[in-house]
């Protein structure tokens, strides 16, 4: 037994001093990625490696956190529905092909054509013409002023791929070409995609060699992973095993307030949920504090539904909320024509956890709630039918921009798809519309703001809590940037060996 | 025998054809709608249209139905809705994990057979005592917290074995060191009614005149319990082992999520998640043949054991 353990231990020892020649940081997953198109993707984990293979014309700044140039260097707008876009000069995809406008176009036609089904063609759909003025300049055209364009170019899913990959793959979801700090080396199908330094890279190369992400889909394990040194990164721990990790003096917990918001809102397609009293009582009757205290860490608390950290919020809308009071909650359902109602809760997430307070604090204003868990993928669809009465939901407001919030969400042009509430107030249609068609930043920021308030006074929704983004990583790991909108970078992170 | 074999193997194909049309009707009438599960919540209407168009789900269900069994009769179990791959692919790079599983944790049951021999002959006594409270104890731990007492203990305070994933290749050193865990966790529950099972076999066996003859003929008690008693205690345990295994080829999912390991299971519970059809479709049809297989094989083995079960 003790000749094994030595043998095993020399093993050990022989891969490790192999392997210190590179350095590795080790990302656990909770799912498998989706795929590595960032045209056809939507979900998390596809977002941090896309994040890392592929880069945008535009970003976020992980400090300021304002749109800053990218792959394009500047950017003009001649006038209201025209913007000319002039291009990172010595850019080159990881198949070695040229970035250039042709490239970008090309992103951007796959985009909105309907043969790709990009998840996310809408944020193209105000786009009229893309044309290439030369190499390094680009024009695009839309119908009508789109003030939200160059949040909506932030996004993973606006990212620019290999055209001549694209051509030779047909989609880019199992062989990703971009120009980003990191190129694709391999994926096994469930388990885990290995990426590696970029060293052609036109900006500060990364400095870790090797970027691993491993499916790891129980938060224990990867905790224990964290522990053990197998792991270098998690992100998505329930709040009742941080305490673990910050037991731990090797582990890190990295936070920012984040984008995403979480909320209540009504089916006003319900007779009862157009009389605005109705609305009143249950948005009077909630608490959340309370729910914001549950959560500890990864909860904040603001009753505006664009949240402090997104563009067009401005400091002073909560003063358009509804105050907690049980009593006037239970005075104003005594005046509507009351009935019992039911709350449909998704079964991820803390969604439960929330729904189960607020059916206490409803019931102690005397309504009557009984609560409807659904399995995710059926919720997704049952209340794009509109089957539900009241129910929970969130935003992960990826561009952190409030336009882009409102507009699927509350703007009755989507009634019938992403605006679940049936929501329809034609006073917000016009402020949501002028804030996406306006460019001017400033006046863009007043009109959201205007919208916010106009909208948490209607009680549209119930805001219950925005999230704060958090990761737990090992202290070896140093410089890892935390966005607001929940994206991490290890482009400018250093591991000790 | 082969006669038996062949007809048996053409029995298959019905169980197999029901199979793949209740799975179809029952995920096209699941409610949840793969479109709008890819576009998430954020798809505008016509996103969602788009992706159901080239995903083909704005077709009618019976010309789906039948593109799908004209691919399935050329062998193409088609590709994944949400991740444009072959199934068959995501099948295969997963197979070897859920094997080398099932076959660890089938070693770690099969333990079961000597513990309820020797409880059994020392019927009540401690021996017999402790390794019956211990089963029952085996019996009742749910596996996903025996694991990750496991992963605690040996993982991260003794650092002895690993705590997830399976090392390749199966039998270099760190591919037996990192199956270690999870087989125990996967194997205690079978190991524990395998051992209550030979226990009460054995039991009624050992009253029996035969085994009485056996040793009035001066036979070692060696050789009464294992040669005479046992081999006819074993037809229930044969019964209750083929079964386990055929459920251990249809993935363990929650093993195989705590311990990370990428296998069958956890591939067919993300793909009901997802409403990935064409996942859920292969891996139903992929599971049930293992199913049919090794019913099969225990028939097959009750005829080794007893003469009485040999068919004709």
């Amino acid at each position: 037994m003790k000749r094994l353990v030595q043998l095993v231990a020399l093993t050990g020892f022989l891969a490790l001093s192999l392997a210190t020649a590179q350095t590795t940081f080790t990302y656990a997953a909770q799912a498998d990625a989706v795929g590595l198109s960032p045209v056809l993707t939507n979900d998390q984990v596809s977002s941090v490696a896309n994040r890392h293979i592929y880069e945008n014309l535009v970003r976020s700044d992980p400090d300021s956190g304002e749109l800053v140039p990218w792959l394009a260097e500047s950017w003009e707008t001649p006038d209201e529905n025209t913007w000319i876009f002039h291009l990172r000069e010595g850019v080159t995809f990881h198949d070695g092909t040229p970035f250039n406008a042709e490239a970008v176009r090309a992103t951007f036609e796959r985009i909105r054509d309907p043969e790709t089904a990009s998840p996310r063609a809408s944020i193209m759909a105000p786009v009229d013409q893309i044309e290439v003025v030369d190499e390094l300049t680009l024009r695009i055209t839309t119908n009508e002023p789109y003030g939200a364009f160059l949040a909506a170019l932030s996004h993973t899913n606006a990212a620019i791929e290999s055209p001549a990959a694209v051509e030779e793959y047909g989609d880019l979801m199992r062989n990703p070409v971009g120009t980003g700090p990191y190129r694709f080396e391999n994926w096994v199908s469930g388990d885990r995609i290995s990426l590696v330094a970029n060293d052609e890279y036109w900006g500060t190369p990364a400095q870790i060699d090797r970027f691993e992400i491993v499916v790891i889909p129980d938060a224990n394990t990867q905790i224990a992973l964290l522990e053990t040194g197998e792991v270098d990164l998690v992100d998505s721990l329930p709040p009742e095993l941080l305490a673990r990790v910050h037991q731990n003096p090797s582990m890190v917990v990295a936070t920012e307030q984040g984008t995403p918001v979480r909320f209540l809102s009504f089916n006003f397609n319900e007779p009862l949920w157009q009389d605005e009293r109705a609305r009143e009582a249950i948005a009077s009757a909630i608490n959340a504090e309370v729910i914001v205290n549950l959560l500890g860490e990864v909860a904040y608390g603001s009753c505006s539904i664009v949240g402090p950290e997104v563009f067009g919020y401005v400091e002073g809308a909560e003063e358009s909320c509804t105050p907690y009071n049980p009593e006037h909650a239970a005075e104003l359902w005594s005046q509507v024509d009351a009935r019992p109602v039911t709350l449909w809760v998704p079964n991820t997430e803390n969604y439960p956890r929330a729904a189960q307070i607020i059916q206490g604090q409803l019931s102690q204003a005397g309504i009557d709630v009984s609560l409807n868990t659904v399995e995710w993928g059926a919720y997704l669809s049952a209340t794009a039918n509109y089957e539900q009465d009241l129910f929970l939901l969130g935003w992960s407001n990826v561009t952190g921009d409030g336009s882009e919030l409102f507009y699927p969400n509350l703007h009755s042009d989507n009634i019938g798809s992403s605006n679940r509430s049936a929501y329809s107030n034609p006073e917000a249609d016009a402020l949501i519309d002028q804030s996406r068609e306006t460019t001017d930043q400033d006046e863009r920021e007043r009109l959201i703001d205007e919208a916010n308030r106009l909208m948490i006074a209607d009680h549209a929704w119930v805001t219950l809590f925005h999230e704060v983004v958090l990761v737990a990583h090992s202290d070896r790991v140093q410089g890892v940037d935390v966005m607001p909108n929940g994206d991490w970078f290890i482009s400018g992170a250093t591991i000790a060996e | 025998m082969l006669q038996y074999t062949l007809r048996r193997l053409l029995e298959m194909v019905p169980v197999l054809f029901g199979v793949t049309v209740l799975t179809f009707l029952i995920l096209h009438l699941a409610p949840g709608d793969p479109a709008v599960l890819i576009g998430g919540p954020t798809a505008s209407a016509q996103d969602i249209e788009n992706i159901r168009i080239r995903m083909g789900l704005d077709r009618p269900l019976y010309e789906q139905f039948f593109t799908y069994i004209a691919g399935l009769l050329q062998g193409d179990l088609g590709e994944s809705l949400q991740r444009r791959e072959a199934v068959s692919q995501m099948i295969a790079v997963r197979l070897p994990n859920t094997i080398f599983l099932a076959i660890a944790s089938m070693v770690v049951t099969l333990i079961g057979v000597p513990l309820g021999v020797a409880a059994a002959v020392r019927r009540n006594g401690p021996v017999d005592l402790l390794l019956m409270n211990l089963s029952l104890a085996g019996v009742s731990i749910p596996n996903f917290w025996l694991g990750l007492l496991l992963i605690v203990f040996f993982a991260v305070d003794l650092q002895w074995l690993p705590a997830a994933g399976l090392a390749q290749p199966w039998w270099s050193v760190e591919g037996l060191r990192s199956v270690v865990l999870p087989a125990i966790t996967l194997g205690t529950a079978g190991m524990a009614l395998v051992a209550r099972l030979t226990r009460s076999g054995m039991l009624e066996v050992l009253n029996n005149d035969y085994v009485r003859t056996a040793r009035a003929k001066g036979l070692a008690e060696r050789r009464v319990v294992y040669r005479h008693a046992l081999r006819n205690t074993l037809i229930p345990v044969v019964t209750v082992l083929g079964l386990n295994f055929g459920a251990l080829l249809g993935g363990a999912v929650v093993t195989e999520t705590v311990f990370a390991i990428n296998g069958i299971g956890r591939l067919t519970v993300d793909s009901i998640l997802s409403r990935d059809y064409a996942v859920v479709q292969g891996c139903v049809i992929f599971i049930a043949t293992m199913f049919v297989l090794v019913n099969l094989l225990v028939d097959l083995v009750y005829a080794l054991l007893s003469p009485q079960l040999r068919y004709q």
